[in-house]
């Protein structure tokens, strides 16, 4: 990159200044139209929904969505790239110490013999539905897994996630689609405002 | 610190500080949990994950706790909810997620 003074044209900074107002915009409306959609407004709910990490959940929802990953196909592709980006890290201390994690968190958050299969399963069986400790797994390199159980019990109380005991103890996850299309519309409509600017 | 707080607590301790005994998990007989001890367990997922991946650390934590409460039958104030963490703070983590998702998609990473 050149080392162009970028305070040097007025029409450029005028719009990069624009940029940098639609990036702000883009994160503010997607937390209050989330919060508008929240079937509960109690403001422990809504103070969840306002986390960066419910913002986190719905982007790797709206990614999955996005990218069309929805077979069983899709998601054992899915576990093995997670598995081997959890891999490469654990043998870089200097961004394990960046993002937070242990070796110990991050070999606790690979997909296991015991944990990959079933990840698949549940998926097979239901379309979308990961059970909490994978989703867990999945968000590692974002949340902990206890900040991911609470986000996901805000989003169940808001109606943007369901989350039903199965007889083995652990919590299915499915979302309703409205985290996902939330953070695509707004998306969309910053992407225009960007446009429009050029 | 309520008592289900403190058994929480005990019980990562517990689990955490004696996971590398896990190779001998399945060596022993299961522990037996009492109904109270089965109904405080299923209210807490992290216990529920516990008791099925290593029920005799489990054991030996509510046993612990027990002998504390019987020690200090004190009833005592419960401590304030601690706030939610709100999420890493690296800006690295939500690109390399990303990314992940890109390439189980088929596509190639996008260059920093």
């Amino acid at each position: 990159m050149s080392h162009e003074d970028v305070f040097a044209d007025r029409a450029q900074l005028v719009a990069d200044l624009n940029v940098i107002e639609t990036f702000r915009w883009y994160r503010m409306i997607f937390t209050e139209r989330l919060a508008a959609a929240s079937r509960d407004q109690d403001e422990g709910i809504l103070e969840m929904l306002r986390l960066e990490a419910t913002y986190q959940l719905a982007e790797f929802y709206y990614g999955l969505k996005a990218h069309g990953i929805d077979t069983e196909n899709d998601v054992e592709k899915l576990a093995d790239a997670h598995n081997d980006y959890i891999e490469g890290l654990t043998n870089d201390p200097a961004k394990m110490r960046r993002l937070g994690l242990s070796k110990d968190r991050l070999l606790d958050a690979m997909f296991t013999a015991d944990t990959r299969p079933r990840l698949v399963e549940i998926w097979r069986q239901q379309p979308g539905a990961i059970d909490q400790s994978n989703l867990a797994r999945l968000l590692t390199v974002v949340m902990s897994a206890e900040t991911c159980r609470k986000v996901v019990v805000a989003c169940a109380e808001a109606g943007f996630l369901e989350r039903k005991d199965t007889i083995y103890g652990a919590k299915l996850i499915v979302s309703t689609g409205v985290l996902e299309r939330t953070l695509g519309e707004c998306l969309r409509q910053s992407r225009h405002r960007i446009a429009g600017l050029s | 610190m309520t008592p289900s707080q403190t058994a929480s607590l005990l019980i990562a301790l517990a689990v955490s500080t004696t996971a590398v005994l896990a190779d001998v998990k399945g060596s022993r007989n299961p522990p037996t949990f009492t109904p109270e001890e089965t109904a405080l367990i299923k209210r807490d997922s992290r216990l529920v994950a516990a008791a099925q991946e290593h029920p005799w650390h489990l054991r030996c934590a509510l046993d612990t706790w027990d002998e504390i409460r019987r020690s200090a039958p004190a009833k005592r104030e419960p401590c304030p909810p601690l706030p939610p963490e709100p999420g890493r703070a690296s800006t690295e983590g939500p690109f390399d997620l990303l990314q992940i998702l890109k390439e189980a998609a088929g596509g190639s990473a996008t260059k920093r």
